[in-house]
């Protein structure tokens, strides 16, 4: 096991019970994150790298049980962990973002209680000081008049929106590392472009560790420094972008690249100031 | 997402599932049960030596022996053989007025739901007034103007499940207007009627298969409470609720039996119509 | 914008002519406001072309695509079927426009109906065909079509659950080649799919234009299918069209920000217009409000935005609404030119 690796994944098998029967989603995946980088999980719908992610927080469905494997988090599994002692470590030290915005949030409280909650259950603060810190990540965020939106229901809000208040709830406690899972895909191109700015933004500047998965192997290669290639279940490649997408040694990947595009790798910009009128 | 393609062949549960999904309707739990009804129905004066309706004023409220399996009523008659008879007269009017009233009502919610205007306009507030009627009362009304029959009674029931049927087809055709394979089927040159037959209908019906089974309940209990004040069955004929309400008062004096097996028997129509409802449902929904 | 009729020798096989369509949504109890969802938006379509109409959510692309299949009529302006007037046409005409132009959607599970096999919808869709008549028929020339979009015929009697999405798109391609049709509007049809789904369905839907010499229209935001097929593009935003021309010349070198925008935000990382970014969101228009509909979010707007702006001319065949378009490109072109020199 890696010493720098903030979070580790272990030969772990996740089983799905369908109507045919008990199939393995996740088989033997093993890869880690080390402190302060950036790892991107990319595979086809129906691979099982969602399952995977859900399953380090234990986050799995009712369908779904982790049968064996060790997840470990700065040393500490996570696997074995009691519920209580991993419900502080949810939100507190691992994020999630997920992909759907607003089938995340809760229809029935404003934007702003639900990240003030969030705080609160982890930092023992009063209503008016989370309150405060929530307008002002809201501001972070790049939203045009957080004190408004702090007030808004999940229903009232835009998808570009939506996904950066479900942002703001996986940031308010300051993690160490945040999965995102496919956080933009529901999103318009250009929204899409203005969240994952200010998600590189976020992430970056708390010097966070995160693990992006994705659909999209040029976004992944455009924001990580390592990668993971999934296909049904397992992890067929890993390694670091330029390694893998230079030199790719499974059939797999190779079609991944192709199909993708990809003739040229740079890595991603974000926005800069418009030309002066 | 479609149907994982990942799947375990050979494991006992999925070829349980596999023998399931191509057995015929008929051997599920609910079929058997279904046709043990049916059959004890028809071949009812071959399964009893009495006759549903003679008394035996002599053996009024016998607990059941062997003589008389399920015991007698207050009137002396053999419970079991009445639970028998019963079964022609409840299942069939409800069955059949419960089919009269999806075959009517079906249709024409998925039309009011497809066409809209003044078409849905005319049938919803017709379904209003059908539904605003007291039934009782109402029943009473047709049975005094046109005769108290069996066949009679079906078509009055019948009356008050055709809004029912009308309204649920019409709430689910409503969202499959705007849905891609219907704007598929209009760019095929489908007219509107046979876009409502082919594509909204069938669709449509989704609901109406875990319904059914329930208006069938109800109009076992509204026979009873109409045969009670004498419409549509006459005492003394042999009808589940009639027999219910007969015996229920008896209850408390420790008389279960007469109220006890046609309630059971009531029960377990239901049941399984409500088991075979949901077969059909997951045979005909992919 | 010019209204008289070009001159050209052929007419678009399909075309929009300064089409307006505005819908009526509920604000409060008894109001309901008006929203436009086109605004003076023509667009030519050609037979063994393909015109590809690239803008987000609420641009308005798939009302227009409604108009051009004849669902809904538009309130000013008119849909024109080989140069006739779609109002104008007879039984038989219907008829015809039915057969020749056909769609592809973007969801392929609610695109066919649950209850039919996928045989079943692809003859379903052969109405029209007055060459067949028996079933059998119809499922014969059905499992043709698949075979042609390159599926095996023992897809005819699986359920659309039971078929995978990509297969799925292929199978609704082949229920569009049912009618023999000239045009194929197709709604953002990698969108539901995988990289290599988007691959095989792009790879066929090309092979199939130059086989059958099929007109496409072609509605999406995938820039890369864009790229592939696209003969000519039109980009719209709130209703409008704010950049047209030849395919290749407007996706080397847009000109509208809104365009250079999306293109950014869609390359992600290649070098082509990295770093341009609009701000904020959609939000509603003023009402009566006639300028450039991008002002509140563009990064250029100066206050000359707010008069009317028309699709001008900047090159040959490339219109641009907006009358900053040549200085801000020459403005990028200098910056760019300098950041390369150091």
């Amino acid at each position: 096991m890696d010493a720098s690796a903030i979070l580790s994944v272990e030969e772990l098998t996740v089983e799905m019970k369908g109507k045919s029967g008990i199939s393995p989603a996740v088989r033997n995946a093993t890869l880690s994150v080390r402190s302060g980088a950036w790892l991107g999980l990319v595979g086809e719908s129906g691979s099982g790298k969602s399952l995977l992610a859900l399953s380090i927080l234990r986050l799995l469905p009712r369908a779904a049980t982790m049968v064996s494997g060790k997840i470990s988090y700065q040393g500490r599994d996570l696997s074995k962990m009691k519920e209580a002692e991993l419900a502080k470590v949810r939100g507190r030290e691992i994020s999630v973002v997920f992909q759907n915005a607003l089938t995340a949030l809760n229809p029935l409280f404003t934007a702003g209680e639900q990240v003030a909650d969030v705080y609160q259950f982890h930092q023992q603060a009063s209503a008016h000081e989370a309150r405060e810190r929530v307008v002002a990540l809201f501001g972070a965020m790049g939203l045009s008049d957080p004190e408004n939106t702090a007030r808004m229901y999940p229903h009232q809000l835009s998808g570009g929106m939506a996904q950066r208040v479900m942002l703001a709830m996986a940031l308010i406690c300051a993690p160490r590392l945040l999965i995102a899972d496919d956080p933009t895909s529901t999103l318009d191109a250009t929204i899409q472009a203005q969240v994952l700015d200010v998600l590189v933004d976020q992430v970056s500047r708390r010097k966070m560790s995160m693990l992006l998965i994705s659909r999209d192997v040029r976004l992944v290669s455009a924001l990580c420094s390592t990668i993971a290639v999934m296909k049904a279940g397992e992890i067929v490649e890993s390694g670091t972008v330029g390694e893998v997408l230079d030199s790719p040694s499974h059939p797999y990947t190779v079609q991944l690249i192709v199909d993708a595009g990809i003739k040229e790798r740079r890595p991603f910009r974000r926005a800069q100031e418009a030309a002066p009128r | 997402m479609n149907a994982s393609t990942i799947s375990d062949n050979s494991t006992l549960s999925a070829a349980l599932a596999r023998w399931r999904r191509g057995k015929p309707l008929l051997l599920s739990p609910a079929g058997i049960v279904l046709a043990v009804l049916v059959a004890s129905a028809i071949l009812a004066p071959m399964l009893t030596p009495y006759d549903p309706v003679t008394p035996f004023p002599a053996e009024k409220l016998q607990p059941p022996s062997a003589r008389h399996w399920f015991g007698t009523d207050p009137l002396g008659m053999d419970v079991f053989t009445r639970v028998l008879y019963a079964t022609r007269i409840d299942l069939t009017a409800a069955v059949a007025s419960v089919l009269l009233g999806i075959l009517v009502g079906a249709p024409l919610g998925a039309l009011a739901g497809y066409v809209r205007g003044w078409l849905d306009e005319a049938l919803m507030r017709m379904t209003e007034i059908m539904q605003a009627f007291p039934q009782i009362l109402f029943a009473m009304a047709i049975f005094a103007a046109v005769g108290s029959s069996v066949r009679n009674l079906v078509l009055i029931l019948a009356f008050f499940h055709v809004p029912v049927y009308m309204r649920m087809v019409r709430s689910s055709a409503l969202p499959l207007r705007e849905s891609e394979f219907v704007l598929a089927a209009r760019c095929a040159g489908h007219s509107p009627f046979s876009l409502v037959i082919k594509h909204i209908l069938p669709n449509a019906l989704v609901p109406v298969f875990s319904q059914f089974s329930l208006s069938i309940a109800y109009t076992i209990q509204m026979i009873a409470g109409l045969s009670f004040i004498g419409l549509g069955v006459h005492v003394p004929q042999a009808e589940w609720g009639a027999m219910i309400n007969l015996g229920a008062g008896y209850v408390i004096f420790g008389k279960w039996w007469p109220a006890f097996f046609p309630g059971l028997a009531a029960f377990v129509a239901s049941f399984a119509l409500n088991g075979l409802g949901r077969r059909l449902k997951e045979r005909l929904i992919k | 914008m010019n209204s008289s009729p070009p001159q050209s020798a052929e007419t678009p096989f399909l075309e929009a002519v300064d089409v307006r369509k505005s819908y009526g949504v509920h604000a409060g109890w008894t109001r309901i406001a008006s929203i436009t969802a086109l605004e003076g938006v023509s667009v030519q379509a050609w037979e063994g072309k393909t015109l590809a109409i690239a803008g987000e959510s609420g641009c308005g692309k798939s009302t227009l695509g409604r108009l051009l299949l004849g669902l809904v009529a538009p309130e000013r302006g008119e849909i024109r079927f080989t140069g006739h007037p779609l109002g104008a046409l007879t039984e038989i005409g219907w008829r015809n426009f039915r057969r020749s132009v056909q769609m592809v959607f973007q969801n392929t599970l609610t695109s066919f109906n649950p209850m039919l096999t996928v045989g079943g919808t692809v003859a379903d869709a052969m109405r029209l065909r007055s060459d067949l008549i028996s079933k059998q028929a119809k499922m014969g020339e059905a499992g043709h079509l698949l075979n042609q979009v390159g599926l095996e015929a023992s897809l005819l009697d699986r359920y659309p659950s039971e078929v995978s999405a990509g297969q799925l798109q292929k199978a609704s391609i082949a229920r569009a080649l049912a009618t023999k049709p000239r045009m194929i509007f197709l709604d953002e049809p990698t969108s539901a799919l995988d990289a290599s789904g988007r691959r095989q369905i792009l790879d066929l839907l090309s092979r199939l234009q130059s086989e059958l010499g099929l007109g496409y229209v072609l509605v999406s935001h995938d820039f890369h299918a864009i790229g592939a097929m696209a003969h000519h593009l039109v980009v719209m935003y709130l209703g409008q069209v704010v950049e047209e021309g030849p395919a290749a010349e407007v996706l080397k070198q847009p000109l509208h920000p809104y365009t250079r925008a999306l293109l950014a935000a869609s390359a992600l990382g290649s070098s082509r217009g990295s770093g341009w970014r609009i701000r904020g969101e959609l939000s509603q228009l003023p009402p009566g409000y006639q300028g450039c509909r991008l002002y509140s979010r563009c990064p250029h707007a100066a206050p000359g935005c707010r008069e009317l702006q028309t699709l001008v001319a900047v090159r040959p065949q490339q219109n641009v609404r907006c009358w900053r378009a040549v200085e801000i490109a020459s403005q990028s072109d200098n910056s760019e030119r300098k950041s390369h020199q150091n």
